[in-house]
Parts: structure tokens; sequence; C-alpha cells
């Protein structure tokens, strides 16, 4: 496939897409640094079918597949550790609906519930999800016990999860009031 | 652990899951607990979302999934926060942050400069600008032996402008389109700057004055993961001003700033600023490229910083025509993102020299 261009749209689309696939991928691979590495597979793939995407198809779901396919290739190259889920819970979280209309959403009303989190939380919360710490290497920064680090994450994950729910409520009340 | 587990042992697990300190017996639980219930696989995917947004820099959103039918070209990209680091693939979105280079990289980052004498023209060869090699549909690989992959992508667009130029001053015809016609003293000069000259876009302003040069979007080779954009944007006649000083030692320079829009790439463009000297025609074949000098530079993601290269060039015997190219190039998984940005040059200056005389310019 020589000198084949990807076109501005299709290149526009992929970017817009990176989000999504990062949250599916991760769903399947429940492992940061692996849906990293699938992701990247994921992207070659797409682009390499660039020509094969008709424009006037649905991107999401091509390019859904093309990721699920990558995971499952992925679990069968990495030789299955005790730590990975079946192909069959993989097909099985693979083909729960996912909304990308509704993940703008959960994104902005993610915005909202970080921004609410107390203080020390936020902080866990930056070094977990921004820096990308391990919790050993969280415990070290902070200088608090692995057990409270890891109990503090359990309890921001369910406070975001909880927030979110009632505030991704109240903006697709805004959108809708805003359409009619 | 229970058959069913309440909403906190699910969330524990998972949590645990995420922060990889599962146990193979806890993750055989959960796993259980996501075959058997729909609503546990809906739970755990909330998390799992939730976490995976959380990556990402907080209150920018992504593109819409679906273009509308007539959106325009110029769509400003979001800044995304990258994680992780860039295997060989395209997209190297998994992670980090963007570091922004605020103030001008110096000429010390210039990577290369290839300098051919007739001596090392086996080393890199330049094919003669045959006619052939310019028609449609023509491979110019199978024309061009040995020749890489790299070069014919790049000579491809830029044989076509130069030789047009070339044949432009030869029948004078000033009334070509895509260009300017120019006379500068004893030389003349086919100019394609104007034609090429934008105002401000993309964010970025014109070094100075009110318009810049902008190449082209980038051919991308997926395969050699190689995207590449080349301009011939000025063809100078030098046979008179030779020919009226002959024994004299002429050399020509040119300088010219790079400058690239935001995009989604991790890395800068490497930009090149080339100068050709062509001789004559023989018959039966086209142009002879005599001598060639390319200088490069790696420049920055930061709109806000222009990047100079400048290159000399000593006309060897038989010099008829000089050639100044342009050239942007990205390699690696940064090629096949190289269109989600624009790439820009201004203050583009020639001069020519004979002997320690300034003859022309800088124009």
């Amino acid at each position: 496939m020589a000198n084949e261009s990807i076109s501005f749209e299709f290149s526009q689309k992929l970017v817009g897409m990176q989000r999504n696939l990062y949250g599916f991928i991760l769903s399947l691979v429940a492992n940061r640094s692996d849906a990293e590495d699938v992701l990247q597979e994921t992207n070659l793939i797409l682009c390499q079918k660039s020509k094969e995407y008709n424009p006037q198809g649905n991107f999401r779901s091509w390019a859904f597949n093309i990721a699920r396919y990558q995971v499952l290739a992925y679990l069968t190259t990495k030789k299955r550790s005790k730590i990975q889920f079946s192909n069959e819970l993989v097909d099985s979280l693979a083909s729960e609906e996912f909304d990308t209309k509704q993940y703008h959403i959960t994104q902005r009303a993610l915005q909202i519930c970080y921004e609410l989190l107390p203080e020390h939380m936020r902080e866990i919360a930056r070094l977990r999800f921004k820096e990308d710490m391990s919790l050993k290497e969280i415990c070290k920064v902070s200088g608090r016990p692995i057990g409270a680090i890891s109990a503090t994450l359990y309890r921001i994950r369910q406070n975001l999860v909880q927030c979110v729910r009632i505030k991704a409520s109240q903006l697709e009340i805004e959108t809708d009031g805003q359409k009619i | 652990m229970n058959a069913q587990p309440s909403t906190d042992d699910l969330d524990l697990l998972i949590c645990k899951l995420l922060d990889q300190t599962i146990t193979p017996k806890e993750h055989n639980q959960l796993s259980k607990w996501l075959e058997t219930s729909r609503s546990n696989r809906l739970r755990y995917l909330e998390i799992v979302r939730c976490e995976s947004l959380l990556h990402w820099e907080p209150g920018e959103v992504d593109l819409p999934e679906e273009l509308p039918v007539d959106s325009p070209k110029l769509i400003p990209f979001p800044v995304f926060t990258w994680v992780g680091s860039v295997a060989a693939c395209l997209l190297a979105l998994a992670g980090g942050w963007w570091a922004f280079i605020a103030e001008q990289v110096p000429d010390s980052l210039w990577a290369s400069q290839t300098l051919l004498s007739p001596e090392h023209s086996s080393s890199y060869a330049l094919p003669s600008v045959h006619k052939d090699t310019l028609n449609p549909g023509k491979d110019l690989r199978s024309s061009s032996s040995g020749e890489s992959k790299l070069v014919s992508v790049r000579q491809e667009q830029g044989d076509m402008q130069l030789r047009e130029g070339i044949e432009i001053l030869r029948s004078g015809n000033r009334f070509a389109s895509g260009g300017t016609f120019e006379f500068l003293g004893d030389l003349q000069r086919w100019n394609r700057v104007p034609y090429l000259s934008r105002g401000a876009e993309n964010g970025v302003l014109p070094a100075t004055g009110a318009n810049m040069i902008g190449l082209e979007k980038m051919n991308i080779d997926v395969e050699s993961q190689i995207a590449q954009s080349s301009e011939t944007v000025q063809v100078v006649d030098v046979r008179k001003v030779l020919r009226l000083n002959p024994g004299e030692k002429a050399s020509v320079s040119a300088s010219v700033k790079f400058n690239q829009s935001f995009g989604e790439t991790q890395e800068g463009a490497e930009f090149g600023l080339t100068l050709q000297a062509y001789g004559p025609q023989e018959v039966g074949e086209g142009e002879k490229p005599l001598l060639r000098v390319e200088k490069n530079l790696f420049g920055d993601r930061d709109p806000n910083s222009w990047h100079q290269l400048t290159s000399e060039l000593e006309l060897p015997n038989g010099a008829e025509y000089v050639v100044v190219s342009l050239s942007a190039k990205k390699l690696g998984p940064d090629a096949l993102l190289a269109n989600t940005s624009s790439y820009y040059c201004d203050d583009l200056v020639f001069s020519l020299t004979l002997g320690d005389q300034s003859i022309v310019g800088p124009i």
C-alpha cells in the first residue's frame, strides 16, 4: 500500500475516536499499559484499512470491531495469564452498548465531579490517574500506607461514578432543553 | 465471597483489578460475577469508562464522531493528554503531557546536510528529469533504478514543478500560471512563492508581513511510515550572469524560516531547504542535475516559533538553473498523523555571489 494518503476526514475521525477506543479497550483488558498497546495496534490497522472504510458507514462500529479483534489477538499472544478475562467474557463486555454521545456527556460530568473531590482525594487521584503512578509510588510520595491509598482510590472511584451519574443526567436535561 | 456480590464488594474487586493489586483468586471471583450478571457487567463498565476518561485532560472534549458534510477543513484540534509510550505504530496517543518549547530552536538542531558532487552522485543518484517521468500514471519508481522510495515520492512532486519552471524560463513564457516570471538584473526567475502564499491560518502568524508560504498536505506512506511534502518554490536562470562573468566563482545562498501548526503529532517535522544546480539539456534527455545541497532541521510543535535554515551552493561548471525547494517530512508513527498539522515557510531570501561580490540579492 505504497503512497496511500489518509484523508484529512479520516484522520479527524480517528483522532476524535481515540478516547472512546481507549475506554472500550481498557474495559476489555483492564490494564492501562495493555490498553495503550492494543490502542496503538488498532490505530495501525485502522490506518492500513482506511481505504476500505465507507465514509457513509458507521466509523465507530467499524473501529470498535477492529479493536475487539485486536484485544482478542493480544490476549492470545500474551499467553493467557491468571489475571486476564476469558474470551467469552471479553465478547460479553464488548457487546454491551457503548454510547459515544453519552461518552461526551460523561466526560463533561467527570470534569465537574473531579473538581468536587475533596483536596486530599484530588491529590491522590492526580497521582494515580494523571501521573500514572503505581500504588507503591504514591505511598512513597504521600507517606501513607498502601492500604490507605487503596481505600482512598476505592472511595474516589465510587464518589466519581455516583457524581457522574447525577451530573450526566443534569447535563442531558440541559442539552435536551437547549435543543427544544 | 458471596455468589452475588454487594455493590461495594464488586467495586472493591474492580478497583483492585484497575490498581493491579488483585489476586488470582479474587480475579476468578470477579470474572464469575461478571460472567453471570449483566448488571455486574454494566457496573464494571461504568467504573472502567470513568477510569479511562481520567487519563485525559479534563475540560477537553473529543471531536464529534461524525463530521457534518459541509464541515470546514480548518477544524481546531483539542489538546489531548498523552499517556504511555510510543510503540511501533502510528498514533502515540497513550499518555503523558505535551511539553511545548517556547523559544526558537537554534540552527544547531539541523539534522543533516547532504552535499553531493558529481563524484558522490553514485551514492545518491539524482535522476534526470525526463519528460516521460511526468506523464500521469507513469510509475516513477520503475524508471529510477536503485532509487529509494523516499526519494521517488519527493521527486514525483518536485520534479514536475522544477521542470515546468525550467521550461518556462527556457521558453521565456512570461505568462505561465502558477508563479511569476521575474527579471532580476541578469537573472531571470520563476517564482512560485506568490502562488503558494497565504495569510495567517491554523494559529500560525507569518514570521514577517502578512503572508507566508503554505506547503501542500503531505503524502503519507502508511507501510513505511513516511510522510512528506515538497515544493519547488523558485527556479533561477543563471545562464546569462555566468556567461557574462566567465571564470568567476559563483555561488548561491538561500535562507528560509519554517513553522507548523498545532496537530496531533508528538514531535515537530523535519524541514528541508534544498538547492540544486541543473545543467544543459542533452539531446533526447531531460535537464541534468549537477549538484544538490540539502539542509534540514527539526522544528518544534509550537506555532509561535519559527526556525531558520540557511544554505549555500557553489555553482559547478555548466550550471544553467538553480532550483530552490522546500520540504517537510515526518517519520515513524507521527507520519500517519502528519496532516493534522499544516506546514509553513516564510522569509525566503535568495542571493547570488560572483567572486566576493554579491550580484543579486538578497531577494
